[in-house]
């Protein structure tokens, strides 16, 4: 009987701790965009597609697609430097701010829109706007 | 009266509207796959369907979409419906597809820009109607309207259909007469069968009909990838003009000369470069669904026979426009989408 208590208490205390670090595993807004951009200034970027919400993102399969990220083939241009976002003003599911890039030379207003995603992965980015066009 | 207004273009590509982005599954009868991000599994009721997915349904399985409670989009057996994507004038522009199969749609009053529907030979925009888009294995579509007025055009020509009427348009063809619907459903499952007979019985003719749709995604694809080589190639202009003002030391002008040439090029090819995906994602899909199904169901009816004049015959085309999809669409694919 011990033991089965014992058992029992164990998967209680297992599933709590579980839960407990789900909590507070999933990233926020503003964790989010910061390791979006980290990512942007990684040479490869092989898991930025992380960032980005599988359900929630209708741009999700088109850009799954190392050809987007690590050619000239968007303004993240592989081959720009430094991406940096400043300024950043969170509203709701919205973030607003400045990109910055080629070592602060040139800039861009920046929209990120994003849903979360749950407990573990947090928010995720699902739409983005460069200067006011839609560009995921 | 409330004018409602839906137009079917045939073969030409238009600018598609936008209206939804997401479908959720509400009723599912059977064993119905969602296929996401390159993976195939069973679809529930409760699972979102987003761009890029589909739902796929076998000999007995059914399913039904509702989309924000204000429409209703229902797949019925052996059908294959996409939610696509791709950039239009106006933005971003959601496609519901039907590549194969008979899908009904019911669209309450909306507002914004009017949703479009996709068959391999049909692009339609529809507002607060109801109607029903089948597609053949053969290519064909059809379209029968329950209320609501459609303009169905194809190579040049159109034909105007109000309540209880539909039209067929055979693959590569302008719509055929119309006729009433009399109240009757369409059966789709003989439709189809009928069509698929003829297809099989002289196959290599099938083919080269569906070489024929094929052809419009290609063509897509070849108009966006020209367009996307000559813009970079523009951009490689300025790239190198860029680097030349940098190494000379004069950060504030190569800034200015990067502002004003570069990123306005650069917000252009973002989207144009997924508008190539969208179309390479859309010739996957026929080349699946349909030119795939073609393939496999030959290859075991002349199992007995390898040699028999029309499967070679059939064999060698379709080897050429297999040829013709890895040329064109398959440098625009990668590991996820297949």
């Amino acid at each position: 009987m011990k033991i089965k208590i014992t058992v029992l208490l164990g998967a209680v205390l297992a599933v709590l701790l579980i839960g407990s670090c789900s909590l507070f595993g999933g990233l926020s807004i503003e964790a989010r965009i910061a390791q979006f951009v980290s990512d942007l200034n990684t040479s490869d970027r092989a898991n930025i597609i992380e960032n980005f919400s599988a359900d929630g993102c209708d741009s999700y399969n088109l850009i799954n697609d190392s050809n987007y990220w690590n050619d000239s083939n968007s303004p993240f241009d592989v081959t720009y430097r430094n991406f940096a976002v400043t300024g950043l003003t969170v509203s709701g599911d919205t973030a607003t701010g400045t990109l910055t890039y080629n070592n602060g030379s040139n800039s861009s207003s920046i929209k990120f829109v994003l849903v979360n995603d749950g407990f573990i992965d947090g928010w995720k980015i699902t739409e983005i706007w460069i200067d006011g066009t839609h560009q995921i | 009266m409330i004018k409602r207004i839906i137009t079917v273009l045939v073969f030409i590509n238009v600018v598609f509207g936008t209206y939804a982005q997401s479908a959720d599954i509400v009723f599912i009868d059977g064993w119905v796959d969602l296929k996401t991000g390159g993976e195939i599994m069973e679809a529930f009721e409760g699972d979102i369907l987003r761009t890029g997915d589909s739902v796929i349904t076998g000999d007995d399985s059914y399913a039904e979409l509702s989309q924000k409670n204000l429409s209703t989009i229902k797949v019925q057996p052996n059908s294959v419906f996409t939610i696509t994507e791709k950039e239009g004038d106006g933005g971003k522009e959601t496609v519901l597809s039907t590549t194969v199969g008979s899908v009904s749609y019911k669209f309450g009053k909306l507002f914004g820009k009017e949703p479009k529907i996709a068959t391999p030979s049909t692009i339609a925009g529809v507002r607060g109607t109801e109607f029903t888009v089948y597609a053949a294995e053969d290519g064909s579509s059809l379209v029968a309207v329950t209320s609501g007025l459609v303009t169905v055009s194809s190579q040049g020509k159109s034909v105007d259909l109000t309540a209880d009427e539909g039209v067929e348009v055979k693959a590569g063809e302008a719509p055929g007469e119309k006729f009433t619907l009399k109240g009757r459903e369409l059966d789709f499952s003989s439709w189809n069968n009928e069509k698929y007979n003829v297809l099989v019985s002289n196959p290599v003719a099938g083919l080269k009909k569906l070489d024929k749709q094929l052809d419009q995604f290609l063509a897509d694809i070849k108009d966006y990838s020209a367009t996307l080589k000559e813009m970079k190639a523009q951009k490689d202009e300025f790239i190198a003009e860029w680097n030349k003002l940098k190494d000379s030391g004069d950060k504030d002008k190569a800034a200015a000369y990067f502002d004003k040439n570069l990123k306005p090029l650069d917000l252009k090819l973002g989207p144009l470069y997924l508008n190539v995906r969208y179309y390479s994602l859309s010739a996957l899909s026929f080349r699946r669904y349909i030119l795939g199904k073609l393939y496999v169901d030959l290859k075991g009816r002349y199992f007995a026979e390898p040699g028999n004049p029309v499967y070679t015959d059939f064999l060698s085309a379709y080897k050429r426009i297999l040829g013709k999809f890895e040329r064109t669409v398959v440098p625009y694919l990668n590991g996820n989408d297949i």
